[in-house]
């Protein structure tokens, strides 16, 4: 009976720290596109204003930034610096691959943000700030699609954590 | 010297595609190299001391590719041809140590401006060169009561234009026993003076300079007297039309004018309208006439207003 009682509260609160860890990991995806969302921002008007060379942006972005997005920004102008590949698209794609497999982002997120190394990879200005629109533009839309529906995903993990938890233990005794 | 030499090194070699750099690294002297010109489907060239060389790998002439072309202009864009849009619709841009990279290739056309320049086929990488000290004989001709004359450097392409005017601002701008030191505007629209990268003048131009870089040379001369109240003006390469208003009111503003231009001799420039009537006018003092093969029979004339040669120095 002791060691009932003892598994029960073990798997309930195990479940329960579970839904609430999916919880937060929404949450934390979402805060994480917003830190994007604002670094392309900036890097967009970085180009628009003072039409700075690539690396000289993201540098100067990556001040204003912290923690691995900041990390990743350093690197990236690094890399281009040291002229590590004779493509720019492959140097940006390897950086936000390599560098950001630590974060919340889903996979289709790091697709997206790497196919913005093929549209700053262009002649004149224009191309490369429509490219970055576009990039925002659908960034914004999966922002305000998170944003709509994570509080009731948030609550449904919360919910399903403790069902679960119960539902386990049922099962078990 | 060496250390200079060492930094020119590693600046050439980081714009060159992977595959020559070992040729440049274990060949090239680079203290001599003068220029390095790289066309697809051709050998590649390159100029020591006025004396052409063919660029050679496995025993073989090496001719550039089409992937060599597209390499060296993603690092000599800094893979960010958006950056120097501006630059490549006037055909060249200036990379980190004031080299000079020029281009040729399929001209993008706005109407009637020239917008861009796509598909290079040719390029012209001229190493720049600071001399210190290559102004030493010369300054004291270019004094009066202490005073620094209105002085036009004239000589054709790659003689040494730039690196004499960079020297004598430096000269201009610290003092010699000829003349004191005095503040020294540049205007440095071309980025080869005082080769300004990431904030910082990388060239020696003296301890009362103030560059100016990145604007036509008509908009940093007006700009300069108005703010920073030079001495001395220094431009590099004057000859445009619109230039001349801005030219003659820094000298009336009381600016002495240091200034280079393309051209053979004296005689030579005054057949072109811009300069015959700057010369005619006696605008400018002094004439400093570079010619000859640089690093070989180079001959350096100076030449008053009356067109008399005033010294001569080989």
């Amino acid at each position: 009976m002791i060691e009932k009682m003892i598994g029960t509260l073990l798997v309930i609160p195990g479940s329960i720290a579970l839904g609430i860890y999916y919880g937060w990991e929404l949450k934390q995806r979402l805060e994480e596109l917003i830190t994007v969302r604002q670094i392309m921002e900036l890097l967009k008007r970085q180009i628009q204003y003072t039409k700075a060379p690539l690396e000289e942006c993201l540098m100067e972005i990556s001040r204003k930034t912290t923690g691995v997005y900041k990390n990743w920004l350093l690197k990236t102008a690094k890399r281009i610096e040291a002229g590590e590949d004779e493509n720019l698209y492959r140097i940006w794609k390897e950086s936000v691959y390599k560098e950001l497999a630590d974060t919340l982002l889903r996979k289709q997120d790091v697709e997206a943000l790497a196919e913005v190394g093929r549209s700053i990879d262009a002649l004149d200005c224009d191309s490369v700030l429509a490219g970055i629109t576009l990039y925002q533009e659908e960034l914004e839309e999966t922002i305000r699609r998170m944003r709509s529906e994570n509080k009731e995903k948030r609550k449904l993990c919360h919910c399903l954590g403790v069902i679960g938890g119960i539902f386990i233990v049922a099962v078990l005794i | 010297m060496k250390q200079r030499y060492e930094k020119t090194k590693q600046q050439i070699l980081k714009i060159l595609p992977c595959k020559m750099r070992m040729y440049f690294e274990r060949n090239v002297d680079f203290e001599k190299l003068q220029e390095i010109r790289i066309r697809i489907n051709r050998p590649v060239l390159l100029k020591e001391n006025g004396k052409e060389k063919k660029v050679v790998a496995d025993q073989k002439i090496y001719e550039a590719s089409a992937a060599d072309m597209k390499e060296c202009v993603e690092y000599i864009s800094k893979y960010s041809r958006y950056a120097y849009e501006h630059e490549m619709s006037q055909g060249f841009l200036t990379v980190e140590g004031g080299h000079r990279v020029g281009f040729a290739g399929k001209i993008i056309r706005d109407g009637t401006k020239i917008r861009h320049m796509k598909e290079i086929t040719s390029l012209n990488i001229r190493v720049a060169h600071e001399k210190k000290g290559c102004a030493d004989e010369l300054i004291q001709y270019l004094v009066e009561n202490g005073r620094i004359l209105h002085t036009l450097i004239i000589s054709p392409p790659g003689l040494g234009k730039t690196t004499l005017l960079r020297d004598l601002i430096r000269q201009v701008s610290n003092g010699t026993r000829w003349n004191e030191g005095c503040s020294v505007g540049v205007v440095d629209e071309r980025m080869e003076l005082g080769s300004v990268y990431q904030g910082e003048i990388q060239n020696d131009l003296g301890i009362r300079s103030d560059v100016l870089s990145g604007c036509t040379k008509e908009e940093g001369m007006m700009m300069l007297v108005r703010s920073m109240a030079p001495e001395v003006i220094a431009v590099d390469e004057i000859g445009r039309e619109e230039e001349i208003p801005a030219i003659l009111y820094a000298m009336c503003s009381g600016c002495r004018f240091l200034a280079t231009a393309h051209g053979d001799d004296v005689r030579q420039l005054k057949e072109k309208p811009f300069f015959k009537e700057m010369i005619q006018g006696k605008y400018f003092e002094r004439f400093i006439v570079l010619s000859g093969i640089p690093g070989q029979d180079q001959e350096v004339r100076i030449y008053d207003t009356k067109e008399c040669c005033l010294n001569v120095q080989e």
